[in-house]
């Protein structure tokens, strides 16, 4: 219950600050001042949508329409469960904890999916199957880098991977390739920075066109939250989970996804959304080759060093 | 003064605004984004404001209507009315104001009493919704038409071979970042266009003296067109806000809003460093890998449908009244091209035409012309009927969008620079 409660408290904080990080970046390139209003402005919208009416349309499917935002916030929760923030401090410690979250990343697919077709209106609809065209073409680099993550520990538990990392070297190090395409298919399993594309204005907003109220805030809530779990599982897998001098290790693993969500939520004011066809060739072409290329490495490495390897070495 | 009522206040500070830019609102709107006294949605659902700014003519009434009529509640219909413009749009709860004043919006908005939180339409479905139809339509086996008063979607081979239903059905009046009044007829099979039926603004038939006396942003270049010369600074001004507006459009739709509202606020004060930064910064954003490759409008089409103007010089064929206009040879000018003649290559020439802009603005002087030449290209008048690019560029629209993901066809409209300004001239 404790790790619970923790949890929603630390998601909600860096929810508000990816939010506030957000809206600095948008004035900072706009050219605005960045004052308290600017500060304020993600608050004032999330009261706004506290306060607006929930409006229909005709005939939506309403199961899917209402448990797209919960499912997506649920998601992201159970994602979070295996999450360490240090060794000890982590809601389950499965052993096959990195199986876990991907699967639940997988499903993601499956609010936005929802969310698409709920409503009954075209421009959220074509948002969702584009989402979904794009699915194979990220998820096959998250996975494969996931797994040459934790090839070096042989184990798909993440508090030995990051005890792997702690004993021998960051996998930032290791692999700094897989850790790009890491961000890379990060960003696009959160639909965010370039890979916006479920919510974007050439679909007058996509999903989030006909939503209003409440529903609206759990959608942007879930989303947001989305991309601060994809942030910080890369804390576990490529930095060497709590690592780091001075500070106990939970401040470390804060410390730490803050600034990788943060570079994240930064490169949608500074990069276009990607074009469909030319993000699933590069993903086919380069991404999944590279990754590939990066997992048979780390498999050579293993095979010729194996005292090396192993789960605390 | 209550909580709820404080919180109100705070939450409703900067209100959200759907807007609706009607002849001579332009600059009106782009001052209030730049500046930060509203944010923007493309989300009616989501807006707090259906904004009208500018001359908004009679045929918009009823689409206006039904635009607001989605708006979730609080919510306001508020006219920033340039003066002289007639007549107030009809059917709608209008708040008419002759400059932004943010308290009255905000009391406007947030009062239940007012007009704009009433129903405008009874709420009941267009048509009854009965189910499956005594021939089998609404149920298995959709045989297209409109059963019921609902499209149905009837399939048809796609380009891949694959049997795809085929959606019929609008694009527009007021679709965000594309001219207002703009409306397409789509079949949609997928996220692809399969086909444009018509592509049209809505009937606006406005005289041109009441454009003029509401200060069109095409002001000028009508007033050259009837050979009143005309300060060369102040039709290389109109020609450069324009095309900051449609690079701001552009922008938004490829997820840069940042830099969009930069484009805007620079749009807005003409200041020369301020934009050339500006535009350096647009052009360092490298947008334009979003743009390329698709929409392509090439010299042979151009040349074969006798074009002229922006899109002509963006396909690489320097057609421009300006060339032959003395004044702006005495200043050096010679039109700018692009090769390509896509979506890219038109980013590529707003922005280097609205840098060539700020140029002859600093060197023109008190310099003057007739060069009728509007930024999105010649404007004539012969016996009242007036002729302009934008008119024949729509003439093309159905055959750019053909085959092209629903997105592309956005950024092609976007990327014309068409104004609805224009299409009001009889």
């Amino acid at each position: 219950m404790t790790a619970a409660i923790a949890t929603l408290v630390l998601v909600t904080i860096g929810v508000a600050y990816l939010a506030v990080v957000d809206r600095v970046a948008r004035s900072f390139v706009a050219g605005a001042p960045v004052g308290l209003a600017t500060l304020a402005a993600p608050f004032r919208d999330a009261l706004r949508d506290l306060m607006k009416e929930r409006r229909p349309t005709e005939r939506p499917d309403p199961v899917m329409w209402l448990g797209a935002p919960i499912l997506l916030v649920t998601l992201v929760f159970a994602a979070l469960t295996v999450m360490p923030l240090s060794g000890e401090a982590v809601g389950s410690d499965l052993s096959v904890g990195v199986v876990f979250f991907t699967a639940m990343f997988a499903l993601i697919m499956v609010a936005a999916w929802a969310a698409g077709w709920g409503p009954n209106s075209k421009y959220p609809l074509i948002a969702g199957y584009r989402f979904i065209g794009l699915m194979l073409a990220y998820e096959m680099p998250f996975a494969i880098t996931i797994i040459a993550v934790a090839l070096p520990a042989e184990s798909l538990a993440l508090g030995k991977i990051v005890a792997w990392q702690q004993a021998h070297v960051w996998n930032v190090i290791l692999q700094p390739v897989g850790f790009l395409i890491y961000l890379v298919s990060a960003l696009a399993v959160a639909f965010s920075g370039p890979f916006a594309l479920l919510a974007s204005k050439d679909l007058a907003g996509g999903v989030e066109l006909e939503l209003s109220g409440g529903p609206r805030l759990l959608w942007r809530f879930g989303h947001r939250a989305l991309l601060l779990s994809t942030a910080a599982f890369a804390v576990p897998l490529f930095l060497g989970g709590g690592a780091g001098p001075f500070l106990p290790p939970e401040v470390w693993t804060v410390l730490k996804v803050l600034f990788v969500a943060g570079t994240l939520a930064l490169t949608g004011h500074l990069m276009p959304l990607v074009r469909l066809d030319w993000f699933m060739k590069t993903a086919w072409v380069v991404l999944i080759p590279l990754a590939l290329v990066n997992l048979f490495l780390v498999g050579a490495v293993a095979l010729l060093f194996p005292a090396w390897f192993g789960s605390g070495g | 003064m209550g909580l709820i009522e404080r919180l109100r206040n705070f939450a409703f500070a900067t209100p959200t605004a759907f807007p609706v830019v009607g002849a001579g609102g332009e600059r009106a709107w782009n001052r209030l984004v730049g500046d930060g006294a509203v944010s923007r949605t493309t989300a009616p659902h989501n807006g707090d404001i259906l904004l009208l700014t500018g001359l908004v003519p009679p045929s918009w009434n009823v689409p206006l209507r039904d635009l607001f009529e989605t708006f979730a509640l609080p919510r306001a219909v508020v006219w920033l009315r340039p003066a002289g413009a007639d007549p107030t749009p009809t059917g709608l709860p209008v708040l008419s104001l002759d400059h932004w004043d943010a308290q009255t919006v905000r009391g406007a908005l947030l009062d239940p009493a007012a007009v704009g939180w009433k129903a405008l339409h009874d709420d009941v479905p267009p048509a009854e919704w009965r189910g499956k139809g005594d021939y089998g339509q609404g149920g298995e086996g959709m045989m297209g038409g409109k059963p019921y008063g609902r499209p149905m979607a009837m399939t048809m081979m796609d380009t891949d071979g694959l049997n795809l239903g085929d959606l019929p059905t609008g694009l527009g009046p007021f679709f965000p970042h594309l001219p207002s009044g703009l409306h397409m007829k789509l079949h949609l099979q997928g996220a692809r266009v399969r086909e444009c039926g018509e592509a049209r603004f809505l009937e606006a038939d406005v005289h041109p003296d009441d454009l003029l006396a509401v200060g069109v942003a095409i002001a000028p270049f009508l007033r050259a067109t009837r050979g009143q010369p005309m300060a060369i600074r102040e039709l290389e001004t109109a020609r450069m806000r324009h095309h900051l507006a449609r690079i701001a459009d552009m922008l938004a739709l490829a997820g840069l809003e940042g830099l969009a509202r930069r484009a805007l606020a620079v749009a807005g004060d003409v200041d020369a460093p301020t934009v050339r930064d500006g535009l350096s910064e647009i052009e360092r954003a490298n947008a334009e890998t979003r743009f390329a490759g698709f929409g392509l409008l090439d010299r042979r089409m151009i040349e074969s449908a006798g074009m002229a103007g922006f899109a002509a010089r963006a396909a690489g064929l320097p057609l421009d009244r300006r060339d032959v206009c003395e004044a702006y040879r005495d200043l050096g000018f010679e039109p700018l091209v692009e090769e390509a003649g896509d979506t890219a290559a038109r980013f590529r020439l707003l922005v280097r035409e609205s840098r060539q802009s700020l140029d002859l603005i600093a060197r023109a002087g008190d310099k003057q012309s007739t060069a009728a030449e509007t930024p999105t290209g010649p404007l004539s008048e012969t016996a009242g009927a007036w002729r302009s690019a934008t008119g024949a560029l729509l003439a093309h629209l159905p055959m750019l969008l053909g085959g092209r993901l629903f997105s592309e066809a956005v950024m092609i409209v976007a990327s014309l620079s068409l104004s609805n300004e224009e299409a009001m001239l009889p």
